[in-house]
């Protein structure tokens, strides 16, 4: 029995195409789906089994702002292939797309420029930023910035409002941001306030609660999560 | 770990990682399917989606896939592998055979014409490294050899029909003595 | 009131926390309760008061004078500002004596409006850290007494108690939002904690009697470092997904992201997981794509991009189309040199006129910039003129391949 016969058997056909649309959906669009697009995530019920099938292949339904779906790994899910090292991006490519979220999410924060829970962007990263004035092998940058591209993990910010194209190409986070859940958003602020400010109170105020954290994290809390959608 | 947990890492891992390569012994999720090296010295792990659930709904719905550089020529250059690796399109598409990456751009010139050399060596190059990046081919750039890569496997029956013409109406690669 | 219907609610917001500040520090001077400035706009006017008394030199100035100089700022406030800079003595007769037009401007009140610009725009910290340095400079000094010590101790305890006490109540009893917008009283705090100590250290080591003094500096600033932990930490809980990042200055985000390693920067998603890419390639998307590579194959590929004469394609295929034609450009280029590397000024006299040579600078650096295309324009200082050629200069520049 494959995970789609088990999920699904006990669903009618026109559930059932609902739910398969649906994943198919999320799972391959390169965007957030919006709700009213598809009854399965419009109807409560179907979405349901949506999530119970994402949940089988170590998925969750992930929402984006107050209308739109996507999907992204479970954070049970994540710890484990994380620590397995089950990965496509490299080093560099992870240092890249560290600076590109420090220029187009961190900074335009402090700044007060943004606003939202989001790790997607309209502040573009001058590719200067990345190929002048950072540690990083320069030769190595422009490789990475390619495969961050296929991932959908960055992306070309349009040239509308740059002087010019000569100016150079800018970067900005990329679509794949949105798959990831609450918890993980929420991580990855602490994560990069850890490493950008390791001595600051806030870093120490962030490692103070790691360990009750964690420890939440590894209560399995499998049978509840199944027949919810945890990011809601 | 149960079962059920197994099944759902591998699937999983495939999302992190793409195709992933075992030992051929190893045990297997279900809902996958085993794509055997010729030598038998590894199995590739693909999961099989039922129809309705592949990325061509993505069509029939409206909505865009993921984000391609160079779509085109990227394309063009997976068909040129496709030309030259499936020697008997008769049969199956996995494995085929190992072709020398000199064949793939020179199929790829056939079907692009009339290009700057060096421009074109430079599409193909990076049509080829974005094809490996996602286990479309597997490329290995010392020996300039060219094989199709395991996602290969995802396409269906009526779909590998559709590429059959395709491949009948490409330019035949010219082969070694 | 002077703020118009026009202002925004973000700089009405700004405008009360200056205005804030304005008034916890004049709070000392003010007669009575409501006698005190409500208007943040009224210190511009002081200033440009102050500024105009600057500028007159020496013969001071009269009322009308002073607002000829303060236009376009309405007459009838620059009057009423000035009447109430003169009954607190900031502007005064240049002679006493009834009939005096002339005034002249004392230097204080304008070193105070310059100090209380810093402190609303920096909230302070520098100033802390100065009168620090200060008084260390002070204990340090070799004539300096156990008095000087202990007043400097006292002070140093009171200004560490104040911060420690604003911040304690603040974190026990405030939004995240207002929290937030304290949240420079936690930046460098480490630093000035430390800078204390010192100081500290000092008066301990040379005055041993003043213990009890020390121990109550010591004391406070315990508290401060607790206070500020507490606060860090509500801010943390409270914050919720990015919102904490912006409570890090943009300095320290710029220096992280100038001067961390490869692995310092990776490891940041170092437990995080993503998507590998997996782009769909339908048989109907390849045939169509080697189909119209035939077709165009047919076509002679066009000359280097006129300027402005197609539209522009959509903005997510623009790098992808982009790279080929530049790619073919740059390669037609480097031809005309020795294949890898072409003089700039060689390709500009291979071109006609100075607007082709513009346009095939413009290329150079539209491929110098593409993130797909290995090549490079360096620029030395050379710079050649020769009026007989066109364009009659050209800068030494040489473009090449990188990879």
């Amino acid at each position: 029995m494959t995970i789609f016969d088990t999920v699904l058997a006990d669903l009618n056909e026109r559930h059932r195409d609902e739910v398969m649309a649906a994943f198919a959906a999320l799972e391959h669009g390169r965007e957030p789906v919006a709700e009213a697009q598809l009854l399965a995530l419009r109807d409560a019920t179907v979405r349901r089994d949506l999530q119970r099938l994402l949940f089988r292949m170590g998925r969750t339904l992930v929402r984006v702002g107050s209308t739109h779906w996507t999907s992204g790994f479970r954070d049970d899910v994540t710890a484990q292939l994380a620590a397995e090292g089950a990965t496509a991006q490299s080093r560099v490519d992870r240092a890249v797309l560290v600076l590109v979220l420090i220029h187009s999410v961190a900074i335009p924060r402090s700044q007060g420029l943004i606003g939202g829970d989001s790790w997607t962007s309209g502040h573009p990263t001058p590719v200067d930023e990345l190929t002048r004035y950072t540690q990083l092998p320069r030769g190595e940058i422009r490789p990475a910035l390619q495969r961050l591209r296929a991932a959908g993990l960055v992306q070309i910010a349009p040239a509308r409002g740059r002087a010019a194209p000569t100016d150079g190409p800018a970067y900005l986070p990329g679509p794949a941001l949105h798959r990831l859940t609450k918890p993980a958003r929420e991580r990855l602020e602490h994560e990069l306030i850890l490493a950008a400010a390791p001595d600051s109170p806030l870093a120490a105020a962030i490692r103070a609660r790691r360990p009750a954290a964690a420890a939440a994290v590894a209560t399995p809390t499998r049978t509840s999560t199944t027949e919810r959608n945890e990011d809601t | 770990m149960t079962t059920d947990d197994d099944t759902t890492l591998w699937w999983a891992r495939y999302r992190a990682a793409g195709p992933q390569r075992v030992a051929p012994a190893s045990a297997y999720p279900a809902g996958m399917t085993r794509l055997v090296e010729p030598d038998a010295s590894a199995v590739w792990l693909l999961p099989a989606l039922p129809d309705n659930a592949r990325p061509d709904v993505l069509d029939e719905l409206g909505l865009a896939g993921v984000a391609v550089d160079q779509p085109n020529d990227t394309a063009r250059v997976l068909a040129a592998c496709l030309r030259c690796c499936w020697t008997e399109p008769s049969g199956p598409v996995w494995p085929a055979a190992p072709a020398p990456y000199d064949q793939v751009v020179a199929v790829f010139r056939a079907v692009t014409g009339n290009r700057d050399e060096r421009a074109l060596h430079a599409a193909a190059m990076g049509a080829a490294r974005r094809l490996a990046g996602a286990g479309w081919v597997l490329f290995d750039e010392d020996a300039r050899v060219v094989r199709l890569g395991p996602r290969v496997a995802s396409w269906s029956a009526a779909e590998l029909s559709t590429l059959r013409e395709l491949w009948r109406s490409m330019p035949a690669p010219e082969r070694e003595a | 009131m002077t703020a118009g219907p026009e202002l925004t609610l973000d700089q009405l917001a700004g405008d009360a926390a200056v205005e804030r500040l304005y008034r916890q520090v004049f709070a000392v001077l003010a007669r009575e309760s409501g006698a005190m400035i409500s208007d943040v706009e009224l210190l511009d006017v002081d200033e440009a008061i102050l500024d105009a008394f600057a500028d007159a030199g020496r013969d001071g100035l009269t009322v009308d004078q002073a607002v000829a100089a303060c236009r376009p700022i309405d007459p009838g406030l620059i009057h009423r500002r000035f009447e109430v800079l003169r009954d607190y003595g900031a502007i005064s007769k240049v002679v006493e004596r009834p009939h005096e037009r002339f005034h002249r401007a004392a230097f204080a009140p304008y070193v105070m409006l310059l100090f209380l610009r810093r402190l609303a725009e920096q909230g302070g910290q520098a100033e802390l850290h100065q009168l620090l340095t200060l008084e260390h400079v002070s204990v340090t000094a070799p004539d300096a007494g156990p008095e000087t010590g202990q007043t400097t101790i006292s002070r140093l305890t009171r200004i560490f108690r104040h911060l420690g006490n604003e911040l304690a109540i603040l974190a026990a009893g405030s939004t995240a939002e207002q929290l937030g917008d304290h949240a420079q009283l936690l930046w460098g705090n480490k630093g000035l904690i430390s800078q204390a100590e010192e100081v500290h250290t000092v008066v301990l080591t040379r005055w041993p009697q003043l213990d009890r003094e020390c121990t109550a500096l010591r004391i406070a600033l315990a508290a401060y470092g607790d206070a500020v932990e507490k606060a860090a930490g509500r801010l943390i809980e409270q914050a919720g997904t990015t919102r904490a990042l912006g409570l890090l200055s943009v300095e320290t985000w710029l220096s992280f992201a100038r001067t961390a390693s490869e692995d310092d920067l990776a490891g940041v998603l170092d437990t995080f997981v993503f998507d590998a890419p997996a782009p769909w390639f339908s048989p109907n998307l390849l045939t169509e794509a080697v189909e119209s590579g035939r077709s165009a194959a047919t076509v002679r590929q066009p000359p280097p991009r006129p300027e402005g004469s197609a539209p522009p394609p959509p903005d997510d295929l623009r790098p992808a189309d982009d790279a080929t034609g530049l790619r073919e450009t740059a390669e037609r280029l480097l031809n005309s040199g020795d294949g890898d590397t072409v003089a700039v000024a060689a390709v500009l006299d291979g071109v006609g006129d100075w607007l082709a040579a513009r346009r095939v600078l413009a290329d150079l650096t539209a491929i110098h910039h593409h993130p797909d295309l290995e090549y490079e324009l360096t620029w030395s200082d050379g710079f050649r003129v020769d009026p007989e050629r066109s364009p009659a200069w050209a800068s030494e520049g040489t473009f090449r391949r990188t990879a």
